[in-house]
């Protein structure tokens, strides 16, 4: 790996911000985030922002695929991954660069939910803590999409297919480790599933517990689906 | 120097690219001939380390293009096929990040040069996706010289543009030739002809003849062709077979008349009109036909003989 990664990312974040359909899909997260914050917000009327953390991955569950589709689907339909692999980048810069442009785009979107705690600090006195713990269990969330988004585009040259896998992807790895699934099996084998599942993690950060289990388990997963994807990448011909 | 030796490239069943070898020696222009489907493309892929061959070994510059491929890469200028670039972004974007990944030195400079090479300055600041064909391959070409690389590939560079725009091209090529290294595939004889010094064809994944235009024209002398049609006559028939120097004799029927294509080594045209006479066959029209690059061409390539 080099520097160079640095101009991948840069090239793939103008990319998305070079693209109309980018800032609809935005919008639409952030309409959807402020929309169901605040409906229960002005109900219960709780200085917290337990709400917003427990449902933001549900809608960034819908939302990274857009962002992941054009990952490398797009390379491949227009043929502009023969520019790159030509270019004197390895693949490793190629899959750094791209999945830290996705996630820098990402990152960017869920910086502009700040209206919300902007709002919490103006009515009254909030704990920043769990607050700061919530959003980096989110930036952790998406990283963790936006991997096996990434992973599952190197597929297909079809962005609606690489979309939808990328969902189908997110949702089994919520359902494997879901109660509904799990409670009829053994402990050992139940608590397996339910760490390697994403239900859990996404929990315990809406309680506000972004422990070192959830950050290994973001992070592993992450780098297994980088892995995976360099892998392809690597072994297109 | 880019040196090639005894690649192979299959996908799956079918072998794209066949033991194919070949050099392309510092300062030439070397045209890659061959029909649609012959294997160009792979092979200029494996070059610029698109694709992996599945044998055999390609050198640029003395680098190993498998053991070294970010110095191989970093010596090429490449234009690939329909120049596939970043639609979302202008010419200056996308040039600007091409020279980032280069690390070009004297940004300004080679910018300059390369837009006043290619002809770019009208649309500079458009985005890639209103271009015209031409300029898209234009943008394409630019690209592949913005490092100022001391090779270049170039996968069908005029393909798709209109008359004028392939003399401009093939100009800009001609000039670049004085310095770089070329290596440029077509499917199109004149094309060669016009650029290249020496010529590869390939057909069917194989490298069937390589050569400067001169040794090319010579391999089909030595065999010469010559072409009678005289009125039907067996007895003539039977004998131009066994006439001495004669490799092959091809015979087509004109209604009273038969043409006989007769390839023999050194010219028999002479001995062709005794034999004529001594048989008392009726000589209608006696050509030595002059060989022409295409004639190779249609000879050699499968192309030639479905037509
Ligand atoms: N990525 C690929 N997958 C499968 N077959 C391919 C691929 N690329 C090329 N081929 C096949 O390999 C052969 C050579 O193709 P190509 O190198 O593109 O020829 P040319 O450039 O001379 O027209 C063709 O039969 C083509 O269909
Ligand atoms: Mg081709």
């Amino acid at each position: 790996m080099s520097k160079r990664f640095f101009y991948i990312l840069k090239r793939e974040l103008s990319g998305y911000f070079n693209s109309t359909i980018a800032y609809i899909y935005i919008t639409l997260f952030l309409v959807m985030v402020n929309f169901f914050f605040f409906k229960d917000f002005f109900i219960t009327g709780t200085l917290s922002m337990r709400n917003m953390f427990d449902l933001t991955p549900w809608i960034m569950f819908l939302f990274i695929p857009t962002v992941t589709m054009r990952l490398w689907s797009e390379e491949k339909r227009r043929g502009t991954d023969e520019v790159l692999f030509t270019l004197p980048v390895t693949e490793w810069d190629i899959v750094l660069g791209k999945y830290l442009g996705g996630l820098t785009f990402v990152v960017i979107t869920i910086l502009l939910t700040i209206n919300i705690p902007i709002t919490l600090l103006f009515l009254g006195k909030v704990d920043p803590g769990p607050i700061i713990g919530g959003y980096a269990g989110l930036v952790f969330i998406a990283s963790a999409f936006i991997s096996i988004g990434f992973f599952v585009s190197t597929f297909t040259s079809n962005q609606i297919i690489a979309y939808l896998l990328a969902a189908v992807a997110g949702f089994l790895f919520f359902i494997i480790g879901h109660p509904m699934l799990t409670s009829g099996t053994a402990g050992f084998f139940s608590e397996a599933m339910s760490y390697l599942g994403l239900y859990a993690h996404f929990t315990s950060i809406g309680r506000g517990v972004f422990d070192l289990r959830d950050f290994i388990y973001y992070t592993s997963f992450t780098a297994v689906f980088l892995l995976g994807t360099h892998f392809v990448v690597k072994k297109r011909y | 120097m880019i040196s090639v030796r005894n690649v192979t490239k299959r996908f799956g069943q079918l072998t794209a690219v066949n033991n194919v070898s070949f050099e392309v020696k510092q300062g030439e222009i070397v045209g890659f001939l061959g029909p649609n489907g012959a294997g160009k493309t792979t092979t200029m892929r494996m070059i610029t380390g698109y694709f992996q061959p599945d044998a055999g070994s390609i050198f640029v510059d003395g680098i190993d293009v498998a053991l070294n491929p970010l110095k191989s890469k970093a010596l090429l200028g490449y234009l690939p096929e329909n120049s596939p670039m970043y639609e979302d972004m202008t010419v200056k974007e996308f040039l600007s990040f091409i020279m980032d990944i280069r690390e070009v030195e004297q940004r300004k400079q080679r910018l300059d040069y390369v837009i006043a090479a290619a002809g770019l300055e009208s649309v500079f600041n458009r985005f890639i996706w209103e271009l015209s064909k031409g300029f898209h391959q234009r943008v394409g070409i630019a690209q592949a010289l913005i490092s100022d690389p001391r090779f270049l590939v170039l996968d069908e560079p005029t393909a798709g543009l209109d008359p004028n725009q392939i003399l401009e091209i093939r100009a800009l090529i001609k000039e670049l030739g004085k310095e770089k290294t070329i290596i440029l595939s077509t499917h199109i004889l004149q094309e060669a002809e016009a650029l290249a010094e020496k010529i590869l064809i390939i057909d069917n994944s194989k490298l069937i003849a390589q050569g400067s235009k001169e040794e090319l024209k010579g391999k089909l002398l030595s065999s010469n062709s010559t072409k009678a049609v005289l009125r039907k006559d067996d007895n003539f028939s039977k004998k131009i077979g066994e006439m001495k120097g004669v490799s092959e004799v091809k015979t087509r029927s004109l209604d009273e008349y038969t043409e006989y294509m007769i390839f023999s080594k050194g010219d028999v045209s002479e001995e062709v009109f005794e034999l004529a006479a001594k048989t008392g066959a009726v000589l209608k029209e006696l050509t030595a036909e002059s060989v022409s690059l295409e004639d190779i061409f249609v000879k050699l390539t499968s192309k030639g003989e479905k037509k």
